[in-house]
């Protein structure tokens, strides 16, 4: 009884929320805040863009919560809003980043590049980066949450509205595709460190 | 499905990047999310509660959440409709008022000019009796 009203079942506080109720609001947001972040992580690079997309996930959710039905489950809801907030920026900002450089970031200093360009013992990471990112998107976020973000896989599939053997599956594929990809790219390190 | 026996081994940790997410124990960095997140949920909120969520549905949502009353209403007009519908023309195919007491007078009374009354003509009884006499001779004799 006490554990109940300590932490009130997420359709309880959805509906409270529906009220406008703004404890329970919070308790919502307490709960997801981390792995909503982790799930805007698993698509943006950036720190900043990583925390605007999970702001703007809990208020598009707040504003949309008149048509959550609260008898279905609020993480997997909650989940496919922060995917579909983190895409757009994620489009946004590829789209940005084909725009002609702009006299102001020509004058910027080299030292405002991102830190993992140029910087010795780097190159692997930014290639792992990059290989992380080429994976299919469930199968990517299923391993940033999983492997990165440290999320027991039933948590991963509580979010994601998979059943925890789909999430392991995912998490199985993602080692074995990453395990090809950058195993010549850990030789060449060797062997350069070894001559 | 993978099972534990075909599980490839975890990555090496060097392999991993590093979490862009702050971890839980954090917490100067997660109390500053949640002031800016609350803060900014401040009038939605407000909004909210106005206005509760059951004041916000909209006629497709009632109709959603009531789809089956509403249908079984439907159902009922539109049987209802279709029962008139088959009343009414059933009333229309009875004979006319006129023509059948013509011929209950007939049946009930064997007076001919009633039939001559019938059709809007006002007939001499007599020459109405030998008129029907003919054609039913006539009519016999064929």
């Amino acid at each position: 009884m006490d554990q109940a009203r300590r932490d009130p079942p997420d359709g309880d506080l959805a509906r409270r929320v529906q009220n406008g109720d703004r404890d329970a609001f919070e308790i919502l947001a307490r709960r997801y805040l981390r792995p909503i972040h982790a799930v805007a992580a698993s698509f943006l690079r950036e720190r900043a863009d990583v925390e605007d997309a999970a702001q703007e996930t809990f208020l598009k959710a707040l504003r949309a919560i008149g048509s959550f039905d609260p008898n279905r489950p609020f993480a997997p809801w909650l989940y496919q809003i922060a995917r579909n907030v983190a895409r757009n920026r994620l489009a946004e900002r590829k789209r940005h980043a084909t725009e002609p450089v702009t006299d102001l970031a020509r004058s910027l200093p080299d030292s405002a590049a991102s830190p993992e360009v140029g910087v010795e013992g780097t190159e692997l990471g930014h290639r792992i980066a990059e290989a992380i990112e080429a994976l299919p998107e469930q199968r990517r976020t299923a391993f940033r949450l999983a492997e990165v973000e440290g999320y027991a896989a039933v948590e991963v599939a509580r979010l994601m509205g998979l059943s925890p053997g789909a999430v392991r599956a995912h998490i199985h594929h993602a080692r074995k595709d990453l395990r090809a990809r950058l195993a010549h790219l850990v030789e060449d390190e060797n062997e350069h460190a070894d001559g | 499905m993978p099972t534990d026996n075909d599980r490839p081994d975890p990555l090496p940790k060097e392999w991993l990047p590093d979490s862009r997410v702050p971890p839980e124990g954090d917490d100067a960095y997660w109390s500053a999310q949640m002031s800016r997140l609350m803060a900014e949920a401040e009038p939605i909120l407000s909004g909210n509660r106005r206005e509760p969520a059951a004041a916000r549905t909209s006629w497709m949502d009632a109709l959603a959440v009531r789809w089956r009353p509403a249908a079984a209403s439907a159902l009922a007009l539109a049987a209802g409709m279709v029962l008139a519908f088959v009343w009414q023309a059933d009333h229309n195919t009875t004979a006319p008022h006129g023509r059948a007491i013509v011929l209950s007078t007939i049946v009930g009374e064997g007076e001919p000019a009633a039939v001559w009354q019938g059709a809007g003509v006002e007939a001499d009884p007599t020459l109405a009796f030998l008129a029907l006499e003919t054609g039913t001779a006539q009519g016999d004799e064929r």
